[in-house]
């Protein structure tokens, strides 16, 4: 397998009331074409900062980030993020947010707009087309900005707590809804959330990272993991590795 | 939409009838003195009068223009200021000092400096006028700039936005709606410092149509040129709401859903 990000030895600390925190600390790993990582640690122990880095709105400290060959100084549709705010403009309608991203990844606009209505098809939105954001039920928002993000056929699509907004049963709605799209493009994705059910549902791999500064603990492999089905969910494997990765959590707070 | 508008309206105009007719009544029965108020049928027969002699107009027209030519100049400088300053912290504190310190200063203190450096006329109420229109319009666009979420810019580049289209396309429509309140504020106090420089600095405006009528004990003339005045402001207003209106649009939350 060939890797399309490989992240080395990324250090990052803010300046915060006049102290220096450190967030990062040597975090390596890597992401291959094709693959689904996620990246599992609690509230606040660097996750998003990670992402930022590696969507290139921040830089790092100390380390490399190198994404098919070449080091990463400015953000590009290429390694497009859904925020967790999810950051539609809320100027824009639901196609207008679409054809945004498009004409941004440099299409002209008459096949941008023919895209990006195709892309609410795809969603089952596009009765919407025409709302605003702050007229959109949150579930419909949420797509939106997933249409948005895979409208530009990303080679990594950067996740940041996608579905943190989302009640407990669209939440799991949602992870099968996308995992069955990424799979069916073989689209990359990297993950990141708290939720030790999201990471195992969704991910081939996943990272657990945490301490202060926040660090790789440990790479959990799934790839030989069963189907997504809903019914995986309850499944034994499904809990034993639940705890395992709780346990893991534990023991390295 | 269309009801609740029909019964706005309904309730304006029945507000406006209400108040003229006890006003009438009152002056008929000689409870209000009529040198000091005149009736409204008096005040009616006046207005049609001044509108048919059609010399209200050019005062309308002068009045007009000075709030044009020194909104607009205002307006611009504020505009650049507001920019300027909440995009460079260094020029924000090297300006700020002097705009906070002037602003508190009424518009009309500076009548004496303005009549001595540009004399009665045209020149001395633009320069009034913009004054006073280039405190709000620069407030509100600094504001606007600084509210500007670095989130929406910031999504944009992951999108691969370049700089012209970030600027187009996410910079301008968030601070839109900033500017067009500092505009909204910012003409209906020119039109206020318009009527007001009139009345002492110049020789012609609406302003002067009042203060002449006044020496001529022209009461009902007086409350005349002040109908016309809040009339026109009252059009003012509602053509920047309507732009206000186009262009926050995506602001009004559709209560159907």
């Amino acid at each position: 397998m060939t890797k399309t990000l490989e992240i080395s030895n990324i250090s990052k600390s803010f300046l915060s009331n006049y102290r220096r925190k450190n967030v990062l600390n040597k975090v390596s790993f890597s992401v291959n074409y094709g693959e689904i990582v996620a990246i599992l640690g609690p509230n606040g122990c660097g996750k998003t900062t990670l992402l930022n880095i590696i969507a290139g709105i921040l830089k790092p400290d100390d380390g490399s980030v190198i994404f098919n060959n070449e080091e990463i100084i400015h953000p590009s549709w290429q390694r497009t993020m859904i925020f967790q705010e999810l950051n539609l403009f809320p100027w824009k309608t639901s196609l207008e947010n679409i054809v945004f991203g498009l004409r941004a990844k440099g299409l002209p606009k008459k096949e941008a707009i023919f895209l990006a209505k195709s892309q609410l098809k795809l969603l089952g939105i596009e009765n919407f087309s025409n709302y605003y954001p702050n007229q959109l039920s949150v579930g419909t928002k949420q797509k939106v900005a997933i249409a948005r993000a895979l409208a530009l056929e990303p080679d990594i699509l950067l996740l940041d707590e996608p579905f943190s907004s989302l009640d407990m049963q669209s939440r799991e709605l949602f992870q099968e809804d996308l995992i069955n799209i990424a799979k069916q493009r073989k689209q990359t994705m990297l993950i990141v959330t708290h939720s030790i059910d999201e990471a195992l549902f969704m991910s081939d791999r996943i990272i657990i990272l945490n301490g202060s500064p926040a660090k790789v603990n440990a790479v959990i492999n799934l790839a030989a993991s069963p189907n997504r089905t809903p019914r995986y969910r309850n499944t034994q494997q499904f809990s034993k590795l639940k705890n395992e990765i709780w346990e893991i959590l534990r023991s390295k707070d | 939409m269309v009801m609740i508008n029909k019964k706005t309206i309904i309730l304006k105009v029945l507000s406006v009838l209400f108040v003229v007719i006890i006003w009438q009544i009152l002056s008929s029965s000689q409870i209000i003195n009529a040198h000091f108020i005149p009736p409204p049928l008096e005040i009616a027969k006046s207005f049609i009068l001044t509108i048919q002699s059609t010399e209200i107009f050019k005062d309308i027209y002068v009045s007009i223009s000075r709030v044009f030519v020194g909104f607009l100049m205002g307006a611009v400088i504020g505009l650049i200021f507001g920019v300027i300053t909440s995009y460079s912290a260094v020029l924000r504190y090297l300006l700020s000092i002097w705009i906070e310190f002037i602003r508190p200063i009424p518009p009309l203190a500076w009548i004496p400096l303005a009549i001595l450096w540009f004399g009665l006329g045209n020149k001395s109420a633009i320069f009034l006028v913009a004054l006073g229109s280039f405190f709000p319009v620069y407030s509100n666009t600094f504001e606007g700039v600084i509210a500007l979420p670095k989130k929406f810019v910031d999504t944009a580049k992951t999108l691969g936005a370049d700089s012209k289209l970030i600027f187009l396309e996410v910079v301008i429509p968030a601070i839109l709606p900033y500017i067009i309140t500092g505009l909204k504020i910012g003409l209906g106090v020119s039109w206020m410092i318009v009527v007001t420089a009139e009345l002492v600095g110049t020789t012609s405006g609406l302003g002067y149509f009042i203060q002449l009528n006044r020496i001529l004990l022209q009461v009902d003339k007086v409350i005349v040129g002040m109908i016309v005045i809040g009339l026109i402001g009252l059009v003012m207003n509602y053509f920047i709401s309507l732009l206000e209106k186009y262009f926050s649009h995506w602001k009004i939350i559709n209560t159907d859903l």
